[in-house]
């Protein structure tokens, strides 16, 4: 009974560590701090909300060419 | 990820140029589960770039709302076809000359591309006809 027990509990363990590795793992790429290169503003969140904001920014350095780039984090 | 490599090569050559880079990262893969780590925010380095997470690919529809709309102020030619309420716009650049306005719609670039890695070569040429002027 005894060893039945322990086999249980390694068994339990080899599951759950990798699970709880992949939580913790999930959680930082998701919530994990994220600094932008030196000279850069901070990375801003562009919704609905925000979207005139971005435009009008756009706008605002109408001294310059511009570049709009649209790419996928992975 | 080799387009934003590509891209910041093509703005290293450009050092000097009066130039402002809007980098819109957002999900589009399966694997786009999260914000851009820090290593991926390093792929573009230079400080002339602002960022920003588009959780909602808003930007994106907005684009695609606007093409819809008028889509002959738009030079996209055939690709227009292809353009309806479920397309993504992504891996994709544009260049804007000086004076326009980002009003309600997206101003027409003067030269625009996808994927990023093979639309460096048109982005130069458009980066060295601004550097004329």
């Amino acid at each position: 009974m005894k060893k039945q027990s322990r086999w249980r509990k390694a068994a339990l363990a080899l599951v759950a560590v990798p699970i709880v590795l992949a939580a913790l793992w999930l959680a930082w790429m998701k919530y994990g701090p994220r600094r932008v290169p030196a000279g850069q503003p901070d990375v801003a969140t562009l919704d609905a909300s925000s979207l005139q904001s971005f435009r009008d920014t756009f706008s605002e350095h109408r001294d310059e060419d511009r570049i709009l780039v649209m790419l996928s984090p992975t | 990820m080799r387009g934003a490599s590509a891209l910041q090569e093509a703005l290293t050559e450009k050092a000097k140029l009066p130039l402002r880079v809007f980098v819109v990262w957002e999900p589009v893969l399966v694997t786009d589960i999260a914000p851009p780590t820090t290593r991926t925010l390093g792929l573009i380095h230079d400080s002339r770039a602002a960022q920003y997470w588009d959780r909602e690919r808003v930007l994106s529809e907005d684009i695609v709302r606007a093409l819809r709309a008028d889509p002959s102020r738009y030079p996209v030619g055939d690709e227009l076809e292809k353009v309806d309420e479920e397309t993504i716009v992504w891996d994709f650049i544009a260049l804007f000359p000086r004076g326009v306005l980002w009003e309600r719609d997206i101003p027409v670039p003067v030269f625009h591309g996808f994927p990023v890695v093979r639309s460096i070569a048109g982005l130069r040429q458009g980066l060295a006809s601004a550097s004329q002027r």
